[in-house]
């Protein structure tokens, strides 16, 4: 399986496609939710999980969630929202849209692991608890 | 445009602010920083080689902006990626001083728990020489951080 | 502020009843945001219920909400002074010691992702190789590495770790000996890796099925627990250290206050603590080596 980062600075794509290689996934990459749309036409069936920032130029991470919630095969792929965003009601908003997870930057590559196993049904039980 | 005249809340921002730059410079960055100070000026002027400004909108207004040398900027960046520095171009180092912008703006909001505060996109400065200007009639708070005995500043303007 | 005192007051006698680490004041909006998802996840409209909920939970959603508080995050050969004290004082001790004794045990305590238990078994293969012919092999020491989170544990087991985790202390000797590169990620080598047994763990709970150890590696997390909490664990970590073994604990703590039951001895330019025979824990002691 794959991860799909969508976020407009590359820096964050960057160190999320580092995190991902550490557990052993390719990590596709979207500079926004039009391009992430694009991702998913061709590789949906290959993505375990989208990391998704909420401000970005174009389509924002908002739109983007709420309109892959909305197509036939796109809605079955968990999101984890990676964005600055940390106010109660933006959380809110976004895991009443479908969100899975909902990560604040700046987060820690632990936090970030953890989420992502815990999405990927390997973490939250791992083999050592 | 009216910025912040709430005392408690200049401060419960100030204090986020200085909460936020510390946090994400450890979680980020891995990398400690030491207060160095702090002052009021009239404007909000950046010439230290490499700059992000965010600007807020909405309930209350400002800007908030770092200033840097190009070394400790890309010495940052280079932490944040993993990368030497030597690997970074141009293009590397404003997205990840942009990005450092974005995350210290939006961790002072988070941590001084104000809503109703919209985050610009950032904008990133690297030059050689160069001066930005912010007109506004608000005074601009600056804290000062040092990082291996260089200077790291962020500005609040609200 | 959009968490009030009550619910704050709530989650936070939530964690520490159930994990030991206090949530300090001011850090509404940790709890805010790391615990929202799981809030209107769970169908709850503020934390009260979200608490409520977790009084009647029996498990998962606990060990999400302690997970998702207490995760952490290390690096390699983190505080130069207290590696300096680990591979020019600790580790050639240890090695001493493998050659008169059948076993050598350390246990990483708080290990995180694996960084400290991999550093410490990365630092007594290093002390092996200098020491050339006569050195202890490396089956004779068994490390334990443990942690609350169990995600933590998941990710130390797999051993694999980014580029930017590499890049924050490790040494290039170090890389290229005992990591092998995996497409961007690094991982640990075999060698190193079977010498550390992962389990999560709460310190909470009884020690004695852990055995007893030379030495303990207990860093930076007695700074979470009360001060009743820290007196217990002082007291419980003596108990599981052999007579003539060796505590580490982060540079800015200390067990005075706590106990008394150990000596302070400076290594390198770190603090370490050996148990003192008549200690508190000195029982204990006993019935840990006879196991």
């Amino acid at each position: 399986m794959k991860l799909l980062s969508v976020d407009d600075s590359r820096t964050i794509r960057r160190v999320i496609s580092g995190i991902g290689s550490t557990l052993g996934y390719e990590v596709l990459e979207a500079e926004n939710g039009h391009q992430g749309l694009e991702v998913l036409e061709e590789s949906s069936h290959e993505i375990g999980l989208i990391l998704l920032d909420w401000n970005m130029p174009g389509m924002d991470g908002y739109e983007f969630l709420t309109t892959i919630k909305k197509h036939p095969t796109f809605k079955t792929i968990p999101v984890m929202m990676v964005t600055t965003e940390g106010e109660k009601s933006y959380i809110i908003k976004a895991v009443q849209a479908g969100a899975a997870h909902y990560l604040t930057k700046p987060f820690s590559q632990e936090d970030m692991v953890a989420r992502i196993l815990e999405t990927m049904g390997m973490g939250g039980q791992g083999k050592g608890a | 445009m009216t910025g912040i005249r709430d005392k408690s809340l200049r401060s419960a921002l100030i204090t986020g602010l200085d909460a936020s730059v510390q946090d994400i410079l450890a979680t980020m960055a891995w990398t400690s920083v030491s207060f160095e100070g702090r002052e009021v000026v009239p404007d909000l002027l950046l010439s230290d080689g490499v700059a992000g400004l965010v600007r807020m909108q909405g309930d209350h207004e400002g800007m908030v902006a770092i200033s840097t040398d190009k070394p400790v900027g890309m010495e940052l960046v280079s932490r944040i990626i993993g990368l030497p520095a030597d690997d970074l171009n141009t293009e590397d180092l404003l997205d990840g001083v942009g990005e450092l912008a974005n995350m210290i703006c939006g961790g002072m909001k988070a941590k001084a728990g104000i809503g109703g505060v919209q985050l610009s996109s950032p904008v990133a400065i690297v030059g050689r020489e160069y001066s930005a200007l912010w007109k506004t009639h608000l005074k601009t708070e600056i804290l000062s951080y040092a990082l291996d005995k260089r200077l790291f500043r962020v500005h609040a303007c609200f | 502020m959009s968490i009030s005192a009550e619910e704050f007051k709530c989650i936070r006698s939530f964690v520490h009843e159930h994990s030991g680490i206090l949530v300090g004041d001011g850090k509404e909006y940790l709890v805010e945001n790391r615990l929202t998802v799981l809030m209107v996840q769970n169908g709850c409209k503020d934390f009260i219920e979200l608490h409520e909920k977790l009084k009647t939970d029996p498990g998962p959603l606990r060990a999400k909400v302690i997970d998702a508080m207490t995760t952490n995050e290390t690096l390699w050969f983190r505080d130069a002074s207290f590696f300096t004290a680990l591979s020019d004082h600790i580790a050639p001790a240890l090695l001493e010691k493998a050659k008169r004794q059948p076993k050598v045990r350390v246990w990483s305590a708080a290990c995180s992702t694996g960084q400290e238990p991999y550093s410490v078994a990365m630092l007594l293969d290093h002390g092996r190789r200098r020491m050339g012919a006569g050195a202890p092999p490396l089956e004779k020491f068994e490390i334990l590495a443990t942690d609350i989170s169990p995600s933590a544990i998941y990710m130390a087991q797999a051993a694999r770790y980014s580029q930017l985790a590499i890049s924050r202390g490790m040494r290039p000797a170090f890389l290229d000996r005992y990591f092998e590169k995996k497409g961007m990620a690094y991982e640990v080598r075999p060698e190193i890796r079977k010498l550390v047994t992962f389990k999560s763990f709460n310190l909470k709970e009884s020690f004695t099925s852990h055995g007893s150890f030379d030495f303990i590696l207990c860093r930076n997390v007695l700074i979470y627990f009360s001060d009743d909490l820290k007196r217990q664990i002082y007291s419980k970590l003596h108990g599981a250290l052999q007579r003539e073994g060796m505590l580490a604990i982060g540079a800015s703590e200390s067990p005075r206050g706590y106990t008394d039951a150990f000596d302070q001895v400076i290594m390198g330019g770190a603090a370490i603590f050996r148990p003192k025979s008549g200690g508190v824990g000195a029982a204990s002691a006993i019935a840990g080596r006879a196991r």
